[in-house]
């Protein structure tokens, strides 16, 4: 009798469940958009490849760039290469794990927010950090160049526009990425969590 | 080798011809696209909006689906997944859950009712909307896990078809949909 009772409200809470409201859609509009977005991706693939030979390419060219200046060139590619192979790697995620289990997902995501937070931070940082590095790399190279003091001081001019309208943005803007990774995987792991039947946090 | 290739050949394009077209995905699967939209988002154009990611996620994983896989808990995950890729974009908006459940109130009103035999009074639409609204509110409070064995459970997939989905154990699933179906029963009876 227990058991009928229990059946008849899940089959009235199915019931429930399909009275939803339908949603219509254009198919061909879907089809343009998935066909679009594919498009861009596949672009964006190419950009990142093309970034990367171009730090090569400019490191095989033969420029008459001194020991000191190659050696910052391979730095640089070899930071833009490690960058480049992270970005192909989280597209490819995005692209290829859409159809794992749910929990693989979760999981999945969770740990993708988590990376995506840590390389903001990192991204950050690295903006003083480069910055000090140019310093004492124009140091060292006019040093080495013999340069005088005026042109010295019109070096560190440049850097300090240089820094102005790249570094500065380039700060704010990864230090908001990393916030909003880190609310996004906050947000997933407060609805993941937990018992079950227990209502999300941040209602 | 020849006959070994024109063999292999002929099974990839048997499989193929097996993957069910877009156009027949959204006309045997749309509806339940929108549900599994409505579980996660209230507001009626943000769900129209995810309903549409669904189906472009859907459309871009097709290549990706092996005819041997039951295409129904597939395509399921790949709806659920895209659904759990936008919750987690949700922190980035306002605060909005209140306004979004409320604002779902209007935007409800319309409801595909089922029962074909008698059109229902105006009063008891009315009572049906109330009711969907109350389980549509409550599914959305629960746990993302929960919430999706419930809302598979609701669309009438075997215990085995959500571990398929979900990657949960059976009796994982067992527990619970037992517990989460009390507790909704309980909170649309109270």
């Amino acid at each position: 009798m227990i058991h009928d009772n229990q059946s008849q409200d899940n089959d009235a809470l199915g019931a429930l469940w399909q009275q939803q409201a339908t949603i219509t859609i254009d198919t061909d509009k879907i089809k343009r958009l998935a066909k679009s977005q594919q498009r861009k991706q596949r672009c964006y693939l190419a950009i990142d490849v093309c970034s990367l030979l171009f730090a090569w390419v400019l490191l095989f060219l033969d420029l008459s760039f001194t020991a000191f200046v190659k050696g910052f060139i391979v730095f640089n590619a070899i930071m833009v290469t490690a960058l480049v192979l992270m970005l192909l790697k989280l597209r490819w995620v995005s692209l290829f794990h859409i159809n794992d289990s749910t929990s693989e997902y979760h999981a999945r995501l969770l740990k993708q927010l988590r990376n995506n937070a840590r390389i903001a931070f990192y991204n950050k940082h690295s903006t003083w950090f480069v910055f000090v590095i140019l310093i004492v790399f124009l140091f060292i190279n006019s040093l080495l160049e013999g340069d005088t003091l005026s042109a010295m001081l019109m070096h560190y001019a440049y850097l300090g526009g240089l820094s102005l309208v790249f570094f500065v943005p380039w700060y704010i803007w990864a230090h908001k990425r990393q916030h909003r990774f880190e609310a996004e995987a906050n947000n997933i792991q407060a609805l993941i969590t937990n018992s079950p039947t227990q209502h999300h946090q941040n209602k | 080798v020849y006959i070994a290739i024109k063999n292999a050949s002929s099974i990839v394009i048997k499989e193929t011809s097996l993957t069910p077209t877009f156009d027949t995905i959204i006309t045997d699967y749309g509806p339940l696209f929108a549900r599994v939209a409505g579980s996660y988002e209230a507001n009626e154009s943000l769900r129209q909006e995810l309903y549409q990611d669904i189906c472009m996620a859907v459309w871009q994983s097709l290549n990706a689906y092996r005819s041997d896989a039951n295409i129904k808990t597939y395509l399921l995950r790949v709806a659920h997944n895209r659904c759990i890729s936008y919750v987690s974009k949700e922190a980035n908006r306002l605060k909005a859950d209140e306004y979004r459940e409320h604002a779902s109130d209007k935007n409800e009103a319309t409801l595909n009712l089922a029962s074909d035999l008698k059109p229902p009074s105006p009063e008891q639409k009315v009572i049906e909307t109330k009711q969907v609204q109350q389980l549509m509110l409550l599914i959305r409070q629960l746990k993302i896990p929960a919430r999706q064995v419930i809302t598979l459970s609701l669309e009438g997939l075997s215990y085995q078809e959500i571990a398929e989905v979900t990657g949960l154990s059976v009796s994982n699933i067992g527990v619970i949909i037992t517990r989460t179906k009390k507790e909704l029963q309980r909170q649309m009876q109270s």
